[in-house]
């Protein structure tokens, strides 16, 4: 029944594409143009390389989607390095916090906002961890972690102190995601390697003289961090207790899934030149590591890769999460086909996308459905870690392209990067990407951070000829931001799946929104959402092309036309 | 020889030749024979071509005399073939009539195997033919067939041929795999899918163990005049050769044997004074005996009688060169060069100097300013493309070795072919890198390790059917690889046959039970399959041998840390401190002689002799190297041990002399 669905889904899909190629009338192709620098996002990625190669230069930074200030507009945030070898360098760098306008412009807010950078800056994640309907945001360092309560002024506070999430390691990505299902949101925190400054290491060519970042098997592998929420604004270490702090890992990416569709979310761990961790959540506030069982440790040929970014989608519409890591160059990016039953296939080489992204270094990755078709498809963001590759390495760079999977519906993909407009042509070192609808205008755009670069904002140019629908979630029993709801929408033989999540992708987070691709398809039959406290509920009549807010137990709230 | 005197030896070779044909042909016609491969006929000329080959370096100077030595030798064994051929050709021709059909289609297959490999292509087109008429059932001659049509660039004859081979022999991938060689290389590209589909069925229910037994094969017949050399040396002959040796790969012997005649009277191996100098000859006398001093007297001495002489100044560069005395050796080999611009042998030297002296940017200039000048040399070429490919250059190595390719190695092309297979893969090019390992299967075809490639190369590209028609071609050679079988099992568990999948991890783990992708999936493939125990117990034994590696791993970095620190202090002058980390990583590291190499030379900085002696002691047990008996013999003159440094300097000079006989890019 499962497969079946799977093959329905999969073939509307492709029925729709065919059947615009053979009537000749086939769509320009997607385009996603780089608006960034004329929309007011003036940032800078301050990564302080210098010649003593620490390893968190070439690392970061990230950043974010997230509604600061309520208004239903995705707003960003953007992580900025730093420097770790020249303190004056460092007290330079500046995180910042942009403001969506609703006119197409980004108002930069950080100063207001009272949000510091005191650290190297790694990543972000942002939820409403009090429950008080304003988001938070949690900022990950190579060195102590800082959480800022929104305070609902458009200003946030330093709560790191008093909330014990100070965590000082070198922290990589984070997601909020209430692991018991007890209505306020715990937080997963990945730790990558000790590298300390007084740990740094000599990697290159001393007889020339050159040097280079050094793999992180020259380093110890850190634990990830687990903190429960207490319900009164503070944190407790959970990790030994929950079961993991046993595996030390090199963490950089984090996702958040139900993969197993038992109704408590499991976490994913991508890490670098180690086996990756599946933590499956037992429901009892334990976690039981099942990763090579699973089969996502490894790829298929059993040999660890170098994970970076990391996101679960259901990519072939069978009802059931996947899974996509991005890796170092020659290893190729990895797809795990999600079978069932607690089961994954590496499918990289079936689903073709082995050739495309063997070239490359991915880091931020999401599944999202670019052209409003109902499949979902795959951005990846590509740069090197080693700034001075072309000496080792033929045809290496350093700054790489990037490159969209188109999913066609046949548990295929196609490269398209090169016919995506300019957004794409542009090689840069990338290293977060995250998706959000800013204009409100029916299709996802994405944030892209670079190393030592500025970010592009690769606005979306014809995703909307397909409908669409965004669903903003308000849980009651459940967490505010309905963290870990799983959304399942229905129209005639379509079936999508989503769940609300933070974290994901390499040091960031996509709006927490959900999107859906509906194609032309402008009838939605059902919409259920399964909340985290285990409501179920099913609401009907939903219009295509709108953002609408659903709140637990209470059906449709709001309805906002997408703007055209 | 007088032409009288020549021509008596020749009639004595043929009437041998006669008697050896006559026993042969007794065998070949009893009925039980089957003609597998014709009698060796061509192997004195093989022997003087690649004696020829070997003397063409021109090392040590002294090989003129042996270039026209192997000329005559491939002469008068293109006589004693040609004779042969006769002699088989002229008893077949009385006996076939006679013959019942089936030892008749023996001998027509004789006679067009012997025709085959003499470049007779029409001729041994036309006996394959009749051999084919006069027992149609008989699979070697259809085999046989396709290989001389193939030769003729007949494809879609060879083709066809390949498919009535099939049908005889339905259970063989091998011949449809053949075939869709063929079909492709004739533009068919429909046809040449549905044949490799054929190899596909031909191996479902397959049992590789039942089907092939153990033993390696060799199921594709070749008509290669040099065999493939097992250890792959590549050999190239100077840039005026290279005409002559084309003709020989065409089968064109007698033009052939014209060019290289024509070409080695006016090679300076000949035609320089130094050819007949006795002064200089002393001194190669001494150098091949390794004994670089007297050598280089004598040949300075040479050089003075001959300012002029290029050949002189190359021969006494190459002394300078084996006694280490690089600078002088460059001066020397530069002056050759400049004195005759067109000999590529001064020029490639220089380069190895060069390289030897730690000055790789000067080399590269040598040897892209020998390209420039002397284009049509494969082994600059070749030896351009090297030093690219050591300094990561991998692109511009692939440039060269393409070229070197093209201008033809005389042995060695499956190892260029997989040298230039790597590298596309390494720069990214998989198109490039299966067109490779595609001309490598060509020239190699019975090579399990370039059908692996290949099928590794496709599987990269998601070309399953591809891959899987290499893996079973490679297998077919090498049932006990390892690798092919865990491969097939990857290409089963892709194409969603876990059972079968499981067969072949389970016979891929058999053989090599530390094969880690082999253990991982096949526990993945048997929890999928729903036995869960049996998965699980795969699953544990890769986690503990996944452990080991990333363990194994893990210290290799941090030995390399080590080293790199060790290198760093050295270079800073802190010898003392170099030497205890050395001693660090020799402590992780006992089995690798280099670690004791750095050891011993920061010891020796360090200026703790007794203990560096050990060190270098240690690195001798380790490997036998020319450069390590040098530092011995020095160590030993400071410490005054007199008689243990000459020794060591015995040593070395032999090691040193022995290291310039060395063919190819062993040198």
């Amino acid at each position: 029944m499962v497969l079946l669905l799977a093959v329905t889904s999969a073939a509307a899909a492709r029925q729709r594409r065919d059947s615009a190629s053979k009537s000749g009338t086939a769509e320009p192709p997607v385009t996603f143009e780089n608006i960034g620098p004329r929309v007011g996002l003036d940032f800078e990625h301050r990564n302080g390389a210098s010649p003593d190669k620490f390893l968190a230069e070439t690392m970061g930074s990230g950043g974010l989607f997230f509604d600061y200030n309520n208004d239903n507009r995705a707003d960003a945030f953007l992580v900025d390095g730093g420097s770790i070898a020249d303190r004056q360098a460092a007290g330079r760098a500046r995180h910042r916090l942009y403001r969506n306008r609703q006119d197409g412009t980004f108002e930069d807010v950080t100063a207001a906002s009272g949000i510091r950078h005191r650290e190297y800056g790694m990543g972000a994640c942002a939820a409403d961890y009090d429950n008080d309907g304003w988001t938070d945001l949690y900022v990950t360092n190579f060195g102590s972690n800082i959480l800022y309560r929104n305070k609902g002024d458009g200003s946030f506070a330093d709560v790191t102190s008093s909330s014990g999430v100070g965590l000082s390691s070198w922290s990589t990505s984070c997601a909020f995601v209430d692991i018991e299902r007890d209505g306020d949101l715990d937080l997963f925190v990945t730790n990558y390697v000790d590298a300390r400054v007084d740990n740094n290491k000599f990697c290159g060519k001393p007889t020339e003289r050159i040097r280079i970042y050094c793999h992180p098997l020259n380093y110890q592998g850190r634990a990830n961090v687990l903190y429960r929420n207490d319900g009164k604004g503070g944190f407790a270490d959970v990790s030994a207790d929950s079961g993991i702090a046993k595996y030390k890992g090199n963490g950089l990416g984090v996702a958040i899934g139900d993969y197993d569709d038992d109704g408590s979310p499991d976490v994913f761990v991508a890490n670098d030149a180690v086996p990756n961790f599946l933590f499956h959540n037992e429901g009892n506030g334990k976690f039981r590591e099942v990763a090579l069982l699973a089969g996502v440790a490894v790829a298929s040929d059993g040999k660890a890769r170098a994970g970076m970014g990391t996101d679960f989608g259901d990519y072939d519409g069978d009802g059931r999460l996947d899974l996509f890591v991005t890796n170092h160059e020659f290893e190729t990016h990895t797809l795990f086909r999600n079978l069932g039953n607690g089961l994954f296939a590496d499918v990289t080489a079936e689903s073709g996308i082995g050739p495309s992204t063997l070239p490359l270094v991915g880091f931020g990755t999401v599944f999202f459905d670019h052209d409003n078709d109902g499949a979902l498809d795959i951005v990846i963001v590509n740069g090197h870690v080693v700034d001075n590759t072309a000496m080792f390495r033929s045809g290496s760079t350093h700054a790489q392209r990037k490159l969209l999977l188109r999913n066609q519906g046949n548990r295929r993909f196609v490269e398209i990067g090169a016919l995506s407009g300019s957004g794409f042509a542009l090689q840069k070192v990338g290293r977060t990407a995250v998706a959000a609808d800013v204009d409100t205008d029916g299709d996802l755009d994405l944030l892209v951070t670079n190393n030592g670069q500025t970010p592009d904002l690769l606005r979306n140019d014809g995703g909307n000829r397909g409908n669409a629908l965004v669903v903003r979630t308000i849980g009651r029993k459940s967490n505010r931001d309905g963290i870990g709801t799983r959304l399942r929408l229905t129209s005639g033989t379509m079936t999508q799946v989503r769940e609300v999540k933070s974290g994901s992708s390499y040091l960031g987070q996509n709006d927490l929104r959900p999107h859906f691709g509906l194609g032309r398809v402008d009838k939605i039959d059902r919409l259920e959402l399964r909340w985290p406290s285990g409501q179920m509920e099913t609401v009907r009549d939903v219009p295509v092309n709108h953002v609408i807010t659903v709140v637990e137990g209470q059906g449709v709230t709001e309805r906002t036309r997408f703007v055209r | 020889m007088g032409t009288k005197q020549r021509c008596r030896r020749q009639t004595a070779e043929l009437l041998a030749s006669l008697a050896v044909a006559a026993s042969a042909l007794a065998l070949l016609v009893a009925p039980v024979a089957r003609a597998q491969s014709p009698p060796e006929t061509k192997q004195d000329f093989v022997a003087g071509l690649m004696e020829f080959a070997a003397a063409a370096t021109g090392t040590f100077g002294d090989e003129g005399i042996q270039l026209l030595s192997a000329i005559s030798s491939m002469e008068n064994g293109l006589i004693k073939w040609d004779a042969q051929v006769w002699v088989y050709e002229t008893l077949i021709a009385s006996k076939v009539g006679s013959a019942d059909q089936q030892v008749a289609a023996d001998m027509r297959t004789v006679l067009g195997a012997l025709f085959l490999e003499r470049g007779r292509l029409d001729e041994t087109l036309r006996e394959f033919e009749r051999a084919a008429q006069l027992d149609p059932q008989r699979v070697d001659i259809r085999m046989f067939q396709a290989l001389a049509y193939a030769t003729a660039e007949h494809h879609l004859d060879a083709a066809r041929t390949l498919d009535a081979a099939s049908q005889l022999d339905p259970a063989d991938p091998i011949k449809p795999y053949q075939m869709a060689l063929q079909l492709a290389k004739a533009g068919r590209s429909q046809e040449a899918s549905d044949a490799l589909g054929r190899v596909l069925r031909i191996t479902e229910g397959h049992e590789w163990r039942e089907a092939t037994g153990t033993a390696r094969r060799t199921p594709f017949v070749e008509a290669t005049l040099v065999e493939n050399v097992a250890s792959g040396v590549i050999v190239f002959v100077p840039a005026p050769y290279a005409e002559g040796f084309a003709l020989i790969r065409q089968r064109k012997y007698e033009q052939a044997l014209d060019r290289l005649r024509a070409a080695s009277a006016v090679d300076p191996l000949n035609a320089d004074p130094a050819a007949s100098s006795p002064r200089m000859a002393q001194g190669i006398a001494a150098l091949r005996q390794g004994q670089f001093k007297a050598a280089i007297d004598h040949l300075r001495a040479g050089v003075e009688l001959m300012p002029d002489s290029a050949e002189a100044h190359r021969i006494l560069g190459t002394a300078f060169w084996a006694d280490q005395a690089f600078d002088a050796s460059i001066r020397e080999l530069e002056d050759a060069v400049r004195l005759n611009p067109g000999d590529e042998r001064s020029r490639i030297t220089l380069a190895d100097v060069l390289i030897e002296a730690g000055q790789a940017p000067k080399a590269l200039d040598t040897l892209r300013n020998a390209s420039a000048a002397i284009p049509q040399s494969g082994l600059v070429r070749y030896r351009l493309g090297r030093l690219y490919q050591s300094l990561q250059r991998d692109a511009e190595a692939l440039h060269e070795f393409d070229d070197a390719l093209r201008l033809g190695p005389v042995t060695g092309v499956s190892s260029l072919l997989a040298t230039i297979g790597y590298l596309h893969l390494n720069t990214m090019n998989f198109d490039g890198a299966i067109e490779a390992y595609r001309q490598r299967i060509e020239a190699d075809p019975n090579s399990a390790q370039a059908h692996r490639q290949l099928g590794d190369a496709y599987r990269k590209q998601g070309r399953h059917d591809e891959a899987f028609a290499e893996f079973v071609v490679a297998l077919t050679i090498d049932p006990e690889s390892a690798d092919a079988h865990a491969a097939l099992g990857q290409l089963y568990v892709a194409s969603g046959r876990p059972e079968k999948a499981v067969i072949a991890l389970q016979r891929a783990v058999a053989l090599n039970p530390a094969h880690n992708e082999a253990r991982y999936a096949l526990g993945t493939t048997l929890v999928r399959l729903g036995r869960v125990e049996e998965g699980q117990k795969e699953l544990q034994v890769f986690q503990q041998l996944q452990a080991d590696a990333i363990k194994k791993e893990r210290e290799s970095y941090e030995v390399n840390l080590i080293r790199l620190e060790a290198t760093l202090r050295g270079q800073e002058g802190k010898h003392a401190e170099a030497a205890a980390l050395w001693q660090k990583v020799v402590d992780q590291e006992p089995n690798q002689a280099s670690n004791y190499l750095g050891l011993a030379q920061a010891l020796g900085r360090a200026e703790r002799y007794d203990a560096a002696v050990e060190a270098y002691l240690q690195v001798l047990k380790r490997e036998d190297r020319a450069d390590v008996h040098r530092q011995l013999s020095e160590l030993y003159s400071k410490l005054g041990r007199t008689a243990e440094a000459e020794s060591e300097r015995a040593r070395y000079e032999q090691l040193r002399e022995q290291r310039f006989r060395e063919p190819g890019d062993n040198r």
